[in-house]
């Protein structure tokens, strides 16, 4: 049986057409890479070269110095033109290091470039049992034996291609989606830029000054916005909610509602006569309601599109702004939301952050007290041209304080509440530290309460020493309780003085709070939309931490800003144009490749025909399968990213995951376990995170027992229960599955969770039956822990020679029958009807 | 430099070519706005040249088109009469006006509209906050403060609505050309 793989870019449809193969005659060709002396100076490579020519169907065998190198490459091709080899194995070093070295080489030579496998012999044999060259050499031998296993079971593949359309849409108008779209617009590109708000700005236009420098935030700001809106390739799509987002990399298709300003956007100069002659005024959000705006108002005067808007839940409909309109025209309390729909090929995510009003706390009294404000009050009312003119005052009387303290980590760094840091509180709270100092002098009297004080930024500390050099008090300790004076309205901090060990009381006549900063409100239905993971904070999930921090874990979306984790202002300026470069590797392109290791489904076996399953969709991490009712499940090839979940949770066996099927896996199994099985530790290692543990353990020749018998998956997600079954069936000693660590190391962002979900289930299960628990381990191993996995491969190994060999030998006698009767019920075939195409994986 | 005099000629420019049925370009009305959010820019910090000549380059823009539009609809002595108001602008003492400011005896959070004096509708306004139990006060200048709970504060606009649309219906009925 083998698939075949076609894509007709016309239709977007590609077809994997399940085609009865009679007999192609192997021929594998298998190169040992001696690697100067890195291979050879440990392992018996004439040993290897004899031992490789005994294996089925292996018709040519070859050593040489250097394979990577063009005299071994030319090797390859030469070899496989002259004994017509139509599968390759280079017995060298790590996939992780030249797969795509070799597999171009096998390509140059007119072979499907997916017929080739490496065995693992450096970091696996060579470096890390060293002072065991025998038994590396053996290990070595079952390494090869493994890649030709699974070489003979390889398909031909074919890379997949889509067109690509060269727009973006980034979504939100902060500082950081404003610099993600110049940089996208200065390269060429046409970007859609897509706002909630009534301006563009973001939080940064709200901000009096920015620190460390005291810049003005809306002049260096403002005319950032003015260049968005005048630049030719950049449309701004404001006071919009974003509906529905379809399609796939290089091809997204978006639905948004333009919610209506009853204002005709193309005819409002700005003039604001409107304004003046409007009769009614409301609490203003941009001035966190301590000013006012009225029924026909932009939100700031800085705004851009400088559009007016009527609120209609205040506009008493009086017409007078008409009237002051006059000949513009652009009033029309008739305007209804529009729904438009766009195409990009590349979406970027900004859309920032929200503010915790602490108004559930009571120590605090925020929201009871007048004069207990947060930093944004308080920025809005030291703001120029902000509600007070810039004045600080009180708002139970009008006056100025005499006497300010700020609390630090007001909902962040709790427990309870926010766990995590917020990331900016320490440096604005000295801002606004120094700019009452600077402000008031002497007349002003400031503490901070703090638990401990951030300033890991260029030019941070030395602003940290200016707020100590004007006089701020800071105090190390958390306000236990605020008290208020009823006369004055003062308020008395209660605290815990933790540099004098005692506790303390100040009188304040005005308390700022730097609450939490968490994640936008509509952030989850963003996640919805865009099939987005949040983290445990709320903020949108990168798709991985420290190699892919600005992508989304769907490809062709890009995070940039708070909405991926709280930032400050350079660092989200920097964090925009490094989303829109990213963006632009996909946009730029005239076609984007799949790589074809992705899932596809058997509808001959699928459940949900005949059944309400769903299990897959419900368990991909990157909802690229889609179900229907009565229909077999259909995996978007181009959303798929190939980590094989699905495959391990279909309870029906339907869902291969094209070059890691379950033959090929348990062909490595089976070869791995053909001699002294009780003495091996059979381990399932992820791509990403374990495997690459161990190549480092190799790398840095940390030595470790050379009983375990590695097999390569792309994702934890990926193994099977029934190859933890089949390797105890064949009578491993120990399975180790290596993953990356949970919750947020997984590449496939949750393919570790559900690999630990499945495991734990039959853990027990086989604990039940006899197995020993110690027998099945499930361990987290990071690409950086080379001596965490080479101490871990230590005490496994410690472990099965503590069981000893008989125990286990006795052990699996008794679980085996039961194992083949598990295994052989999952593998009977359902039956059914059957359609003429076998299977049709979506990508449109 | 009377950058906001010289921003509201051009305005009136750009305003009465729309009325003798000119489409404007999108691009001028964007620098017709862009001039107006960065002559706002300026204000907070009035020493950045950039953003002043940033402010130059928008009206000139929208001062070009209007000027040539303006000749050939209206001749050259309409324009040159425009451009006369332009320069005396330019020159014009720019008066800054106060913006409404912080209200400290309205509660956080509370829900609240105040409705200006200049307003016909005070006296009834008075009355549809009555009989919704919503409070009223007075403040400097006869502005009147309407406070309560959210949905009756609702009900209240829509009765004030209701009453204007009225009103308007009233009044084309008795005018109706």
């Amino acid at each position: 049986m083998i698939f075949i793989i076609t894509s007709h870019s016309r239709t977007q449809v590609i077809r994997i057409q399940l085609v009865e193969k009679k007999f192609e005659h192997l021929r594998i060709g298998v190169f040992v890479c001696h690697c100067g002396l890195n291979i050879a100076g440990v392992l018996n490579i004439k040993d290897l070269v004899q031992f490789a020519g005994t294996l089925p169907d292996v018709v040519y065998v070859k050593d040489n110095r250097y394979t990577c190198a063009d005299p071994g490459q030319e090797e390859i091709k030469k070899a496989v033109k002259e004994h017509r080899l139509n599968r390759v194995v280079v017995a060298a070093c790590s996939p992780r290091m030249h797969e795509p070295t070799f597999r171009r080489t096998v390509s140059d030579a007119g072979l499907n470039p997916f017929l080739f496998e490496m065995a693992n012999i450096r970091e696996f044999a060579s470096w890390c049992h060293s002072s065991t060259p025998e038994a590396a050499t053996e290990k070595a031998k079952d390494l090869i034996k493994m890649a030709v296993a699974k070489v003979r079971l390889l398909l031909p593949l074919q890379k997949i291609e889509v067109p690509v359309t060269h727009k973006a849409l980034v979504i939100g108008g902060g500082i950081a989606g404003m610099n993600a779209s110049l940089d996208l617009a200065e390269m060429g590109f046409k970007v859609y830029l897509l706002e909630k708000g009534e301006s563009i700005g973001g939080r940064m236009a709200q901000l009096d000054k920015t620190f460390p420098t005291l810049d003005c935030s809306i002049c260096i700001e403002g005319p950032k916005m003015v260049d968005v809106k005048r630049h030719p390739n950049i449309e701004i799509i404001d006071y919009a909610d974003l509906l529905s987002v379809e399609g796939y990399v290089g091809n997204f298709k978006i639905r948004i509602r333009k919610n209506p300003r009853y204002v005709i956007a193309h005819n409002c100069t700005g003039c604001g006569e409107c304004k003046e002659a409007c009769p009614i005024e409301y609490p203003n959000e941009w001035d966190m309601n301590l000013g006012v705006r009225k029924a026909i108002s932009a939100p700031f005067d800085q705004a851009v599109p400088l559009v007016y808007t009527i609120n209609k839940d205040y506009c008493i409909e009086c017409y007078k702004c008409v009237d002051a309109c006059g000949a513009r025209q652009a009033i029309n309390f008739e305007q209804k939301p529009e729904e438009i729909e766009i195409e990009a090929g590349a979406i970027i995510v900004a859309t920032g952050y929200d503010l915790y009003l602490p108004y559930d706390n009571p120590l605090y009294g925020y929201g009871k007290c007048p004069n207990v404000i947060t930093s944004l009050e308080f920025e809005r009312l030291i703001l120029a041209a902000g509600p007070t003119g810039g004045k600080v005052i009180r708002a139970s009387d009008g006056k100025k304080p005499h006497t300010v303290s700020f609390i630090q980590c007001v909902g962040s760094r709790d427990v309870k509440k926010y766990p995590y840091c917020s990331n900016f509180c320490c440096m604005y709270t000295l801002k606004h530290a120094i700019q009452l100092k600077e402000k008031y002098k002497e007349d002003v009297e400031v503490y901070i309460f703090y638990m401990d004080m951030r300033s890991n930024s260029k030019g941070y500390e030395e602003f940290y020493q200016r707020a100590r050099e004007l006089g701020v008090t800071f105090v190390h300790g958390r306000v236990s309780r605020i008290v208020e004076v009823p006369e004055t309205k003062n308020l008395i901090l209660h605290a815990e003085d933790m540099m004098l060990g005692q506790p303390i009381e100040i009188e304040s006549e005005m308390v700022v709070l730097a609450s939490a900063a968490t994640p936008k409100k509509g952030t989850e239905e963003i996640a919805r939309i865009l099939g987005l993971t949040r983290g445990a904070d709320g903020f949108f999930m990168e798709s991985h931490p420290k190699l892919k921090p600005m992508d989304a874990p769907t490809d062709g979306i890009f995070l940039a800003g708070a909405c991926q984790g709280l930032k400050d202002i350079p660092y989200s300026v920097s964090q925009g144009s490094g989303a829109a470069s990213r963006a632009a590797t996909v946009i730029s392109k005239p076609t984007w490749k799949i790589e074809p290791i992705v899932s596809v489904v058997d509808p001959l076996k699928c459940r949900n025909v005949t059944a309400k399953c769903g299990i897959c969709a419900e368990r991909c991490p990157h909802k690229s399968i889609k179900i229907d009712d009565k229909q077999p499940a259909q995996v978007i090839t181009a959303m798929c990213h190939g980590c094989g979940t699905c495959v391990a949770e279909c309870p029906a066996n339907a869902i291969t995951q094209m070059h890691f099927t379950d033959d090929q896996i348990l062909a490595q199994i089976g070869a791995a376990l053909e001699t002294n099985p009780e003495e091996k530790i059979l381990a399932f290692l992820c791509n990403w995170c374990s495997y690459a543990g161990a190549d480092l353990a190799g790398t840095s020749r940390f030595e470790y027992p050379p009983t375990i018998r590695p097999v390569r998956v792309m994702c934890s997600g990926r193994v099977d229960r029934d190859f933890v079954l089949e390797a105890f069936r064949q009578g491993a000693g120990m399975v180790l599955i290596g993953a990356c660590h949970l919750p947020y190391d997984c590449h496939y962002i949750s393919g570790n969770g559900r690999m630990k979900a499945r495991m734990e289930a039959l853990s027990k299960m086989l604990e039940k039956l006899g197995l020993s628990p110690e027998r099945l381990r499930v361990e987290y191993v990071s690409a950086a822990e080379g001596v965490k996995f080479a101490e871990l491969v230590k005490e496994v190994n410690a472990k099965m020679n503590a069981l000893g060999k008989d125990k286990i030998k006795a052990e699996n006698e008794k679980l085996r029958p039961i194992l083949e009767n598990m295994l052989k019920k999952k593998a009977e075939p359902i039956v059914r009807e059957t359609p003429k195409i076998a299977s049709t994986m979506l990508v449109a | 430099m009377g950058h906001l005099n010289e921003w509201k000629v051009v305005e009136e420019m750009i305003t009465v070519l729309r009325e003798k049925g000119i489409v404007i370009p999108s691009e001028t009305m964007t620098e017709l706005q862009a001039a107006k959010t960065l002559i706002h820019v300026l204000e907070a910090d009035p020493n950045r040249a950039d953003t002043c000549q940033e402010i130059e380059k928008c009206l000139f823009n929208v001062e070009s088109y209007a000027a040539s539009e303006g000749q050939i609809m209206f001749g050259i002595e309409y324009v040159n009469k425009w451009l006369t108001q332009l320069d005396q602008a330019k020159e014009a003492f720019e008066e800054m006006k106060e913006e409404p400011k912080l209200l400290p005896s309205i509660p956080r959070g509370a829900k609240w509209i105040r409705i200006s004096p200049s307003t016909h509708s005070i006296e009834d306004s008075k009355k549809f906050a009555d009989e919704l139990h919503l409070s009223c006060i007075t403040q400097n200048e006869g502005f009147l403060l309407v406070h309560g709970e959210s949905e009756q504060l609702r009900e209240f606009i829509r009765k004030m609505a209701a009453r204007n649309e009225k009103g308007r219906l009233d009044e084309q009925t008795i005018h109706p050309f």
